[in-house]
C-alpha cells in the first residue's frame, strides 16, 4: 500500500508538473542557435507547393513557380543556398516560428496576426481574392453580395477563408487543405463558389477547362505577399530585403515576372528611372559608345 | 473468565467508509490510475483559462443550455421599387466601358454583332450580344455631330467659358456659352419620379443644343437607380429587376403648375434577408437581422465621446468580431423649414437654399410646432412651416473618417424583420443554428459531427460487413469471390486514400456514367443529398464521407463476421437444416445470435477505432472535431492548446464508448 501510494503521488506530480511548463511554453520555440550568418548557409525555405503559378511540383517532382524563381534569384544575390521544403499551408507559419524552416515563401499575405509570430519582408507582389463559380451560376452571381445562401470553398488558413468568414453573410464555408482540392469540389458541384487568390484562380481555371468555371465580379481585396522569416533570424530578413531590392532595381524581378505572367510588373516593382539610366550606362558601356559617335 | 453466554469467535466490524475507499483505490488497475490522473491534469489545464475554455467550447460547437436561435435562414423576398433612372453598361470593340442612360438609347437589337472598324488594332474581336446604338455627347472636336438634341435646364453656375446646367432629373452638365440658344427666367418642372411633390426649379432657364454622335456597343451589365417606397435609393444591376411595368405618375396631388404626367417604371427586385428565425406570428415569419450601415453625423452634435468595444451579435453570426469603436452621445438637432410632404413614416422638409427636400423619420421627432397651427403639407398660402427637434441618441460604431464638420460612422443596428410567408420567393438557406439543449439539431459540428458520423458509418459498416461476411461463408463460388475481392482490395487501401477516392473520384464518375449504373448512382446520391439537407440543412461531402468510412470498415467487419460464423459448431447448422429451416432462416435464428455474442468484443473494438478514424473526414472539409481544431490553430496559432483540447475530447469520447461497449458485452455474455 505504501509503495502504491508513493508511486501514485509521484505520477500525479509528474503529470501536473508537465502540464504547466507545457502551458508556459506555448510560445513557439526558438530557432536553432548559431544561424547568425547567412552567406554560404543552406537556408530551409518552406512552401505549399500546390499553388500555381507561384509554386507547384512539375512531373519530375521539382519545385517550379514564380515564388521559386524569385527566391532562387534572391538567394543568388545574397549568397546562400536553398533547401525547399513542401509544407501544408494552414500550419506553415507555426512551423516557421517553431524552427522547422528558416523562411517561407508561399504567396502568403502580410497580415497583422501573422506578423505577431513571424517577420515579413518587404512586399514582393500585389494580389487580390477572386470569386470563381461554375458556368451555370455565372448568370446569377456578379459579386460577393450574390453569394448569399451558397456554399463557399476556401483553403484552410488563408486570407480567402478570412474574407469569407468576415465579409460574407449567410454562406456556408468549407475549408479545404489545398486550393486545387477546393476547385475540384467546385467542378463536382460540392461547393458553389471558390474564393482564392486571383493569379492562382486564373491559372487553375486556364489549365483546367473541364472544371467549367469562371471568375465573376471585381477583385475582392488588395493584399501584399511577403516572405516570412523566423523572428530569431533578423540577419536573414535583412539579407532578403536587400536582395529583393537589388533584384527589382537590376531588372531581374521584371524578367521573372514577365516569364510567369506575360506582362511587365507594376511600377513599384520596376527599376527606378534614374537608376535605370545609370544601370544601362554602367552595364553596357560599349553599346553606348557605338550609339553615340564622338562629337 | 468470560461469561457463560455464547460469544462470536471473531469480532468483525462491518466495513467502514474508509475501508471502502481503500478497497476501491486498491482495486483500480494501474493503467486507469495513470489515465485518470493525466486526464484530470489536462482538464484542469484546458478549463483553467478563459481562452482555453473558449477553445474547448469552439471544438464542441459552442453549446448552450437554451437558445432562441433555432434556425439560421436566408430568405429571398421581392420588394417593390420605382425605377428612377436606368443606365446600361456598354462595351465597345476595345473593351472600354461606357455608361449610357436609357434615355439616350436610340436603338437596341437583341442579337447583333459589333464588328471591328477597318482601322482597329490587331487584337480587336467582334462581339455578339445586345447591340445598342446610343447618343454620345462628349464628342471630339474633329467629329461632326450626327444630330442635335434640345434640352432645357437651370443655370446653376456660370464661369467665363463654361456654364453648369442642372437638368430636370438632377444631372449636371457643363456647356459652353455658344451652345445656349435661349435664356430666360422662369420655372422648370422638377423630376417628380424622384420626389412626387417636388417643387419646380425657379431661376434662369437655358435651352441648350446638345450635339451628339451615334455610337454602338454591346450591352454588358447595366445599372439602374431604384427608389424604394420609403424614399431609399440604391443602385442595382438591371439583370435582377423583374416584373417591369410601365406606369404614369399623374398630376392628381401635384399642387404646382406646370404639371405633366410622368412615365416611370414599377418593378420588383429580389432582396435577401439573412438572420435568425425568432418565431412566427400568424402568417408572418420574424427574422432578426444585423445590418451594417454607414451614417454621417454632424460633428457639432457630439456631446460626449468614449472609446468602447462594439459588441457584435455572435448569436446571429458566430464568426463576427467585436471591434474597437466609439460611443457617441448626440444632441437632438433642431430642424425648421416648410413641410412639403407628410406620410405615415416621414416628413419632407424644404429648407431655403437647398434644392432637395430633407426627409425625416417621424418616430425620431419630438416637440413639433407648426406655423400656422394645424396646417398641412398642401397648404400654399401661407405655406406650412414647421419646427421640431430630433431626439438625442447614443450611437456606437467604428469611425471611418472625420473632420471638423462631420463624422462618418459604421454601425451595426439590429432589427426584427417581419416577412409575410407569401412574399418569400426562395428559401436560400435554412440550417439549424445554435447548439443547445433545446435545439439539438443545431449540434452538428465539432464533437457532435464526430459522434454522428461514427454511429452512421458504423451502422452502415455493420450491414456491409454482415452481407459480405455471409457471402464469404455461403459456399456459392461467385459470392465468395466477390466478397474476397472486396475484402482484399479495401483492406489494402489506407482509409484516408479511400475517403478521398470516394469523394473526388468515384462520386462524380459514377454520377456521370451512362446507363443504369449512372442512373442508380445519381439516384442514390440525390437521395443522400436530400437526406442530408433535411437532417443537416445542407449538402456537402458528408454522404461520401460516411459511405467511404463504411466501405472501408465493412471489409474488416466482414472478416469478423466470417470468423464468428465459422466458429459456431457445424452441428448447429446441420441441426437447424434438419429441422427444415432454410439457409437464411438457420442463419437468422440459430447461427447469428450465437456468433454475435462471440464477436462482440472485436466489433466493439472496431467501433471505438471508427471514432478516431472519423478524423479523416477533415480532408473533405467537413467540420468535425479535428477540422475545427485545425481551423482554430490556423487562426490563433495556439497549436499546443488547441490540440490538447482535441486530444482530451477524443479520449473522453473513446472512454465513454469503451464503457458502453463493455456494458453491452457484459449483458450478452455467455454464462
Amino acid at each position: 500500500m505504501q509503495r502504491r501510494l508513493l508511486l501514485t503521488f509521484t505520477i500525479l506530480i509528474l503529470a501536473i508538473g508537465i502540464a504547466f511548463p507545457v502551458a508556459a511554453a506555448n510560445q513557439p520555440q526558438q530557432a536553432s542557435e548559431g544561424r547568425a550568418q547567412v552567406v554560404g548557409e543552406v537556408i530551409r525555405v518552406g512552401t505549399d507547393a500546390a499553388y500555381p503559378p507561384f509554386e507547384e511540383l512539375n512531373e519530375d517532382g521539382e519545385f517550379v513557380g514564380f515564388d521559386i524563381d524569385l527566391m532562387e534569384a534572391i538567394a543568388e544575390d545574397a549568397g546562400f543556398e536553398i533547401e525547399w521544403i513542401n509544407a501544408p499551408f494552414d500550419t506553415i507559419f507555426t512551423a516557421l516560428a517553431e524552427g522547422e524552416f528558416d523562411a517561407v515563401i508561399s504567396a502568403a499575405t502580410i497580415t497583422e496576426e501573422r506578423e505577431e509570430i513571424v517577420d515579413f519582408s518587404e512586399p514582393y507582389f500585389v494580389a487580390s481574392q477572386s470569386i470563381a463559380v461554375s458556368l451555370d451560376l455565372a448568370e446569377e452571381v456578379f459579386g460577393p453580395e450574390d453569394l448569399v445562401g451558397l456554399r463557399i470553398g476556401v483553403q484552410l488558413g488563408t486570407t480567402g477563408e478570412l474574407y469569407a468568414q468576415e465579409e460574407l453573410e449567410g454562406v456556408e464555408i468549407f475549408s479545404f487543405d489545398t486550393a486545387p482540392l477546393a476547385f475540384q469540389a467546385l467542378g463536382q458541384g460540392d461547393v458553389d463558389a471558390v474564393i482564392v487568390d486571383t493569379p492562382t484562380t486564373e491559372e487553375i481555371l486556364a489549365t483546367n477547362p473541364d472544371l467549367e468555371a469562371v471568375i465573376v465580379g471585381e477583385p475582392l481585396t488588395e493584399e501584399f505577399y511577403g516572405i516570412a522569416v523566423n523572428e530569431d533570424f533578423p540577419e536573414l530578413l535583412e539579407a532578403i530585403n536587400l536582395s529583393l531590392e537589388n533584384i527589382i532595381q537590376d531588372g531581374t524581378y521584371a524578367e521573372i515576372y514577365e516569364e510567369w505572367f506575360d506582362v511587365p510588373p507594376p511600377e513599384d516593382f520596376l527599376p527606378d528611372e534614374e537608376d535605370e539610366d545609370m544601370a544601362e550606362a554602367t552595364a553596357e558601356p560599349t553599346e553606348e559608345a557605338t550609339e553615340e559617335p564622338a562629337g | 473468565m468470560a461469561s457463560s453466554t455464547t460469544e462470536p469467535l471473531l469480532e468483525i466490524d462491518p466495513p467502514s467508509w474508509k475501508d471502502r475507499v481503500v478497497f476501491l483505490y486498491r482495486s483500480i488497475p494501474w493503467w486507469m490510475v495513470i489515465l485518470i490522473i493525466t486526464l484530470t491534469a489536462a482538464l484542469i489545464y484546458m478549463f483553467g483559462d478563459e481562452d482555453r475554455r473558449q477553445t474547448m467550447a469552439f471544438l464542441a460547437d459552442q453549446p448552450k443550455l437554451t437558445t432562441e436561435n433555432k434556425f439560421e435562414v436566408t430568405y429571398e423576398v421581392l420588394e417593390d421599387v420605382l425605377i428612377v433612372q436606368q443606365s446600361s453598361l456598354v462595351l465597345d470593340v476595345e473593351n472600354r466601358r461606357h455608361t449610357v442612360l436609357d434615355d439616350d438609347i436610340v436603338e437596341s437589337i437583341p442579337e447583333g454583332i459589333l464588328t471591328c472598324p477597318p482601322d482597329a488594332p490587331a487584337d480587336c474581336v467582334s462581339r455578339r450580344g445586345k447591340l445598342i446604338t446610343y447618343r454620345e455627347y462628349e464628342i471630339a472636336s474633329d467629329l461632326t455631330p450626327d444630330g442635335i438634341l434640345t434640352v432645357v435646364g437651370l443655370i446653376t453656375d456660370e464661369q467665363d467659358n463654361s456654364i453648369e446646367i442642372t437638368l430636370r432629373d438632377g444631372r449636371q452638365i457643363q456647356v459652353t456659352p455658344e451652345q445656349i440658344t435661349k435664356r430666360e427666367n422662369g420655372e422648370l418642372a422638377c423630376d417628380r419620379v424622384i420626389n412626387p411633390l417636388c417643387e419646380p426649379l425657379v431661376g434662369e432657364i437655358a435651352t441648350i443644343e446638345r450635339p451628339y454622335i451615334l455610337e454602338k456597343g454591346i450591352e454588358a451589365r447595366g445599372d439602374a437607380l431604384v427608389r424604394f417606397d420609403d424614399g431609399y435609393e440604391t443602385t442595382i444591376r438591371t439583370q435582377i429587376i423583374r416584373n417591369i411595368d410601365d406606369i404614369e405618375i399623374g398630376c392628381d396631388e401635384y399642387p404646382y403648375e406646370p404639371c405633366e404626367p410622368i412615365p416611370a417604371k414599377r418593378a420588383t427586385i429580389p432582396d435577401n434577408i439573412v438572420g435568425i428565425e425568432t418565431g412566427r406570428d400568424g402568417d408572418d415569419i420574424l427574422v432578426r437581422t444585423v445590418e451594417q450601415q454607414t451614417i454621417t453625423i454632424d460633428a457639432n452634435r457630439v456631446l460626449e465621446r468614449q472609446p468602447t468595444i462594439v459588441q457584435c451579435d455572435k448569436e446571429i453570426d458566430p464568426h463576427c468580431q467585436n471591434f474597437d469603436g466609439v460611443r457617441l452621445e448626440l444632441s437632438g438637432e433642431v430642424i425648421s423649414g416648410r413641410l412639403t410632404q407628410e406620410t405615415d413614416v416621414h416628413y419632407f422638409i424644404q429648407q431655403e437654399g437647398r434644392s432637395e427636400a430633407l426627409r425625416f423619420v417621424r418616430r425620431d421627432i419630438v416637440n413639433e410646432v407648426r406655423t400656422p397651427p394645424d396646417c398641412v403639407d398642401r397648404d400654399q398660402n401661407p405655406p406650412c412651416m414647421i419646427t421640431f427637434t430630433l431626439i438625442g441618441e447614443t450611437i456606437e460604431g467604428r469611425i471611418l473618417s472625420e473632420d471638423n464638420k462631420q463624422i462618418v460612422l459604421e454601425i451595426v443596428p439590429e432589427r426584427i424583420v417581419r416577412i409575410h410567408e407569401g412574399d418569400i420567393t426562395a428559401v436560400k438557406r435554412r440550417v439549424p443554428a445554435d447548439c443547445a439543449l433545446n435545439n439539438p439539431r443545431g449540434c452538428n459540428e465539432g464533437i457532435w459531427l464526430t459522434i454522428i458520423v461514427t454511429f452512421a458509418a458504423y451502422s452502415l459498416a455493420l450491414v456491409i460487413g454482415l452481407i459480405f461476411g455471409m457471402f464469404r461463408v455461403s459456399g456459392v463460388t461467385f459470392l465468395v469471390n466477390i466478397a474476397t475481392a472486396y475484402v482484399e482490395f479495401v483492406r489494402g487501401v489506407p482509409l484516408a486514400v479511400l475517403l478521398v477516392i470516394f469523394a473526388f473520384v468515384i462520386g462524380p464518375r459514377l454520377r456521370d456514367t451512362e446507363g443504369i449504373i449512372g442512373d442508380i448512382a445519381t439516384e442514390v446520391y440525390t437521395g443522400l443529398d436530400a437526406f442530408e439537407r433535411t437532417v443537416f440543412g445542407t449538402e456537402s461531402l458528408l454522404a461520401e464521407a460516411v459511405i467511404g468510412l463504411a466501405v472501408g470498415y465493412g471489409a474488416f467487419l466482414a472478416e469478423i463476421f466470417r470468423a464468428g460464423i465459422q466458429s459456431i459448431h457445424r452441428g448447429q447448422i446441420e441441426a437447424a437444416r434438419s429441422l427444415g429451416m432454410s439457409y437464411l432462416q438457420s442463419m437468422r435464428h440459430v447461427i447469428l445470435p450465437q456468433a454475435i455474442r462471440i464477436i462482440l468484443p472485436p466489433l466493439g473494438n472496431d467501433f471505438i477505432a471508427m471514432l478516431k478514424d472519423t478524423s479523416l473526414i477533415a480532408f473533405l472539409a467537413l467540420p468535425d472535431l479535428f477540422q475545427r481544431g485545425r481551423a482554430d490553430a490556423a487562426a490563433s496559432y495556439q497549436v499546443i492548446d488547441v490540440y490538447i483540447g482535441v486530444a482530451v475530447y477524443y479520449v473522453l469520447m473513446t472512454l465513454f464508448l469503451s464503457l458502453l461497449v463493455r456494458y453491452i458485452e457484459r449483458r450478452v455474455r455467455l454464462p
